[in-house]
């Protein structure tokens, strides 16, 4: 180990005058040259910088007076004031019990859950839409019409609608006239089941639960539920289909099976036309009997447009509107005050 | 080892006298270990002081796993590192020696105040064998920053018998430490021969 240390020329005057940064460029050259001539030697290079560091520290060493750095440590010392126990700061005390950590992680997860259900209504891709009294044309993504009766609602997803298209009916009465896409069919949710159309326009009505479609071109399947499985009930042209909520069970009738009350105007318009003459014509097309009490009452001018719907609800809407009360008998349908 | 931890629960009780005589035990270990690395005295004195002060005010809550002067010299460095990180090109010049220290686990359980101050002190004998003129030479170049050519005209030799004599006195401290070196290990070998011997003996 001697041998080995002593054997080998190391240059300490120039390593000491590189660690100084007093070593001449051509020293410095001599240096370099020396440095790669073996791989040992950056290790001694190295070795010599460590010992001369050590050679500075032991000076420090040599010349710590612990006495007086005690006297002034000590004075140091008095200036910190005492701490008892009770001026220490109390730690404190973590609040988080394992059941409140179980009601955060709910809380999140509910959260989270929200999120998720909300995110298209939040993001403002669900558009929510309702029926007035004047009965717009809304025209769909996929160029499909609906139309929403006056208290209806209806919601359809902007985001999805292109690869599905689904408008749920909450309520009301809504017509359908669907652009067929034969790769994609055209659904009309609803509480507890849905229409799906198979090219067609039809008409969807939601009473209490119960659900009434007509189709007024093509076809249409109406389910007794919800999912793959439920079972479908097939409506033609002028078919009318009934969904019983309570029983789940489906029915249909044909139009010329109906009896006058469940005949539906096609188009009907009314401008600024009394509500006597109206209830004329409307006897006449309905082949009903329609009286309307009072001369005022038979005086107020209304300006109306059915489409598709039946007397009983043509003579609703009527009352509604004047804010007037009906009736219905065996002879035909009363308005009054 | 027992007589730390003595002290140290007087510490607990603000019992100035025992800190006194733990500040003068290890005092001038820690700021030469703080010094090693900031290369700045009132920065070294105030760091160690610091370890000092943490000690007084916090004796109490100190969880000290290994030996107390283990502990002062963990948290020595730990501060002159921080300190250095603030000093990038000391940090840069000082890299080598982090990296000889190598501070891994075992060495947090090491005293490297304690080690650092014996290879000091064997560094000091070395220069008092050393010849006088020798020995001068070092300390004026070394201390008092000399240049060779400087100490060459003050002392009215040649700039060469200068670098020989710095040549002579690096390679005797070099061979010295290496020397130690080997002993230490060629110790260790033999606790531990002896050890496997004990054991046998203790089997059969």
């Amino acid at each position: 180990m001697e041998e080995n240390n002593t054997s080998r020329f190391i240059p300490y005057d120039l390593i000491q005058k590189d660690l100084d940064g007093v070593i001449s460029a051509e020293e410095r050259l001599l240096l370099e040259r020396w440095l790669s001539e073996d791989e040992e030697n950056p290790k001694l290079y190295d070795e010599v910088s460590m010992l001369s560091d050590d050679l500075i520290v032991l000076e420090q060493y040599k010349n710590v007076d612990i006495n007086s750095q005690w006297d002034r440590f000590s004075q140091r010392l008095d200036r910190v004031p005492a701490t008892d126990e009770a001026a220490r700061p109390t730690p404190i005390k973590t609040i988080w019990k394992p059941w409140m950590k179980l009601v955060a992680a709910a809380v999140l997860l509910m959260i989270g859950f929200a999120c998720y259900l909300n995110f298209d209504r939040w993001m403002g891709y669900e558009i929510q839409l309702y029926g007035t009294v004047g009965q717009e044309r809304i025209l769909l993504p996929d160029s499909s019409v609906m139309v929403l009766h006056a208290g209806a609602e209806a919601s359809f997803n902007k985001r999805t609608f292109n690869r599905q298209r689904v408008v749920a009916l909450k309520k009301g009465k809504a017509l359908f006239d669907v652009k067929h896409v034969r790769t994609s069919s055209f659904v009309v949710e609803l509480a507890d089941n849905y229409v799906r159309d198979i090219g067609t326009s039809f008409e969807v009505n939601l009473l209490a639960g119960d659900v009434e479609v007509l189709v007024r071109e093509g076809t249409v399947a109406l389910s007794g539920g919800k999912g793959d499985a439920a079972k479908e009930l097939i409506l033609q042209k002028n078919e009318k289909g009934f969904f019983k909520k309570e029983t789940a069970v489906l029915s249909k009738v044909t139009l010329d099976d109906l009896g006058k009350d469940y005949k539906v105007a096609q188009k009907l318009s009314y401008s600024n036309e009394r509500l006597d003459s109206i209830c004329s014509d409307l006897e006449k097309r309905f082949q009903s009997n329609i009286v309307v009490v009072g001369d005022n009452l038979k005086a107020r001018k209304l300006s109306m447009y059915f489409d598709g719907q039946s007397l009983n609800e043509i003579v609703q809407i009527l009352s509604k509107t004047l804010n007037v009360k009906w009736k219905a008998s065996k002879k035909g349908y009363s308005i009054y005050e | 080892m027992s007589n730390d931890v003595d002290l140290l629960k007087k510490i607990v009780q603000k019992d100035k006298n025992a800190f006194e005589t733990i500040y003068k035990a290890y005092f001038r270990k820690l700021y030469t270990l703080s010094f090693r690395y900031v290369r700045d005295e009132a920065i070294a004195e105030e760091l160690a002081n610091d370890v000092f002060m943490m000690l007084w005010e916090n004796a109490d809550r100190l969880a000290i796993n290994q030996s107390l002067g283990a502990y002062l010299s963990r948290s020595v460095i730990n501060l002159s590192l921080n300190q250095l990180k603030k000093n990038q090109r000391l940090l840069d010049r000082n890299n080598d020696y982090i990296k000889d220290l190598d501070l891994t686990d075992d060495e947090d359980q090491a005293d490297l105040a304690a080690l650092y101050e014996s290879k000091l002190l064997m560094i000091e004998s070395i220069l008092q064998s050393l010849p006088p003129q020798c020995r001068k030479i070092v300390l004026m170049s070394r201390y008092d920053k000399m240049k060779q050519q400087e100490i060459a005209d003050q002392l009215g030799i040649s700039i060469k018998t200068v670098k020989n004599h710095l040549t002579i006195a690096y390679d005797k401290i070099r061979v010295a430490l290496a020397k130690q070196r080997t002993y230490l290990l060629l110790l260790i070998c033999f606790l531990f021969f002896s050890l496997g011997l004990f054991v046998q003996f203790i089997i059969l």
